[in-house]
């Protein structure tokens, strides 16, 4: 459709730019912020031109915290998020490519039961299951442990639901001209599946990243040591009860450094992304 | 290269009867080919010679080995898919490969194979592509490819050829056709199109309901077919088929008016009902000739002429005559059989003559 008018385009323009202007406004703050003393963020100093104390508030941030609250340095917590929302986004991507390719490719007793079992544990969030959870995690003593932080979540019905849907796309043929080809089950799953998966993969990891990176309430109840804290964690403790007693510049610069991983995970895997698209046909 | 005997193989599903018992010894080298309409197990008598599924009943032996309980693998065959079946991922030459790198094969001769099975099929500048960049004919020989640097003992064709257009399907029967004779290994070959059935087979199996209606060489199996079925499955257009019942002297007289003589008499069995079968190629005009029909619509071929016409009784009648005759619609003609005519029992589906 070829269009000229020349207002529409104007109107169209401008609801996109204050759309843009909306979202990227408070990420800006957050990026003035981190360079202002924290007295001056208090009372309202952070003007459009970054401050001084930038290079100050990052070091700071990274290796000594919040100077008024409570004193984690955003390294540790960054690593701690990092091995979390990893452990968690490839744990959940191998125990769900393992079982979808259970229930599509082999039959056994109880596969549809498993299948159901599986499907049915989408309706309970983990906010529902999470005291129980809790109890489980308490009596195997692996409170204040990364185990603990990160195998209650990795059990997922949505990927294991995806990755079956994508496996049932798979022309049967393949399976059997892998048989015929000498291919036994693993070998098929290695050299066959898991390359036209690649795709599903990249995608399901970068949902699963984020997804590990924002979990606040299971670690929230699983760590109470300071040096378990993950980042998301960390920036609410650091926020004291008035202003005088938060550290606002550390504060904002540690938001800026917990917001750096998921980007660049999304830039890293969206490559991966579209190479997988453009090489896939089945 | 070897010989395959399939003895008696039967499969059902539950209460389902695909295949009642198919037997048939395949020679060193020969090009077998299973035809039949859908749903008449052709498919599923290759998936179980290949080993994808297991028969019933039955047994099937690929040289002197009994691999009826042997894996895919493990039965020394190649097969060629009707969508091909080429990993997406893999590059031609990968694709062709990877049958030989699970079987440990080093990867000099690997290299070696890929390479002559690229130059038969004329690969070579491919070889580096991936599936989705190559055309159907050219998928269609990498399948093929796969197949042959396996160096099976058979070939397995599941309708290789439907996915591709009337004019490459010309093209690859013969090719494939004349890779066979080249290698001289035994073949499989499933399809519901009687024309590459008559066209590719040493032999034909023509399957129907799980069951073998007849077993013989093309030529054979058009000039003498034993059923009602193969009369009209081979041979296009298909067989005439006029119902009709014996005389006292052992000739036919059709419920539509004609009396048809038979050149040997059938004896004893004078008010048997029978179909009378005609090939629309062996009918001539003759003045006064014994069918009487009116024509109803023409196709001009050039070389030979349809004739879509209706007998006095309403019966319909193809005839292919001569491109040189000029017939149009609402013509009234009168032809006469040519060659032997066919007659079956009109109960049992059976040749009488």
């Amino acid at each position: 459709m070829v269009e000229n008018r020349p207002l529409a385009t104007f109107f169209a323009h401008l609801v996109l730019i204050i759309g843009v202007v909306i979202v990227t406004f408070p990420i800006l703050f957050t990026l003035l912020a981190s360079t202002y003393d924290s007295s001056d963020v208090a009372s309202g100093k952070v003007g459009l031109l970054p401050g001084g104390m930038g290079l100050e508030n990052y070091w700071l941030a990274l290796t000594a915290g919040a100077r008024t609250t409570a004193q984690n340095p955003a390294a540790q917590m960054l690593l701690n998020s990092a091995i979390m929302a990893v452990t968690i986004a490839v744990g959940k991507i191998i125990i769900s490519l393992l079982s979808a390719y259970a229930v599509v490719y082999f039959r056994f007793p109880g596969r549809m039961l498993c299948f159901w079992a599986i499907f049915l544990t989408l309706m309970l969030p983990v906010e529902v299951r999470i005291l129980p959870t809790y109890k489980v995690i308490a009596d195997l003593r692996m409170l204040d442990s990364y185990a603990g932080l990160t195998i209650p979540l990795i059990a997922s019905a949505t990927a294991t639901l995806l990755f079956r849907q994508f496996f049932m796309t798979v022309p049967p043929e393949l399976v059997e001209a892998a048989k015929i080809d000498g291919a036994g089950p693993l070998k098929f799953f290695r050299d066959i599946l898991l390359p036209l998966s690649v795709t599903n993969i990249a995608a399901l990891f970068v949902i699963l990243f984020i997804y590990g990176w924002n979990q606040y309430l299971w670690p929230l109840l699983i760590t109470t040591s300071g040096d378990m804290d993950t980042v998301v964690i960390g920036m609410k403790k650091m926020i004291g009860g008035d202003d005088a007693q938060t550290d606002w510049g550390i504060v904002m610069a540690t938001t800026v450094l917990a917001m750096l991983p998921p980007i660049a995970v999304i830039v890293i895997m969206q490559r991966w992304f579209v190479k997988g698209l453009v090489d896939q046909e089945k | 290269m070897a010989q395959v005997t399939l003895d008696t193989i039967r499969k059902s599903f539950g209460d389902t009867h695909i295949l009642h018992g198919i037997s048939c010894a395949i020679r060193d080298g020969e090009f077998i080919v299973v035809v039949g309409p859908s749903g008449c197990g052709k498919s599923t008598l290759l998936r179980i010679v290949a080993g994808l599924e297991t028969a019933t009943s039955g047994s099937i032996t690929i040289g002197d080995r009994d691999v009826t309980k042997l894996e895919p693998k493990d039965r020394d065959i190649a097969m060629v898919f009707q969508n091909y079946a080429l990993y997406p991922h893999m590059s031609v030459a990968d694709n062709m490969a990877y049958g030989l790198k699970n079987r440990g094969m080093p990867k000099a001769e690997i290299d070696i194979r890929v390479k002559q099975a690229a130059d038969i099929l004329q690969l070579g500048p491919y070889l580096a592509r991936k599936p989705k960049q190559l055309s159907g004919g050219q998928r269609q020989r990498v399948a093929m490819g796969r197949a042959i640097v396996r160096e099976p003992k058979l070939f397995l064709f599941d309708e290789p050829l439907s996915n591709l257009d009337a004019k490459l399907r010309v093209q690859m029967r013969v090719e494939i056709k004349k890779l066979q004779q080249r290698l001289g290994v035994t073949a499989l070959y499933v399809t519901h199109d009687q024309v590459e059935a008559m066209t590719m087979a040493d032999r034909l199996i023509v399957l129907k309901d799980g069951q073998a209606e007849q077993i013989g060489a093309p030529l054979e199996l058009y000039a003498r077919p034993e059923t009602i079925f193969v009369a009209g499955f081979i041979g296009s257009p298909a067989m005439n088929l006029l119902p009709g019942e014996i005389t006292e002297g052992g000739a036919v007289r059709l419920t539509c008016g004609p009396t048809l003589e038979l050149i040997e008499p059938i004896p004893n069995s004078a008010g048997r009902k029978v179909l009378l079968g005609v090939r629309p190629e062996h009918l001539s005009v003759r003045p006064g000739g014994t069918f009487a029909l009116t024509v109803d619509l023409v196709e001009a071929l050039g070389a030979d002429t349809l004739v879509y016409a209706t007998l006095a009784d309403g019966t319909a009648f193809t005839a292919r005559l001569d491109g040189a005759q000029v017939v149009a619609r609402g013509d009234n003609l009168a032809l006469s059989p040519t060659q032997a005519l066919h007659v079956f029992d009109a109960e049992t589906g059976k040749r009488v003559n």
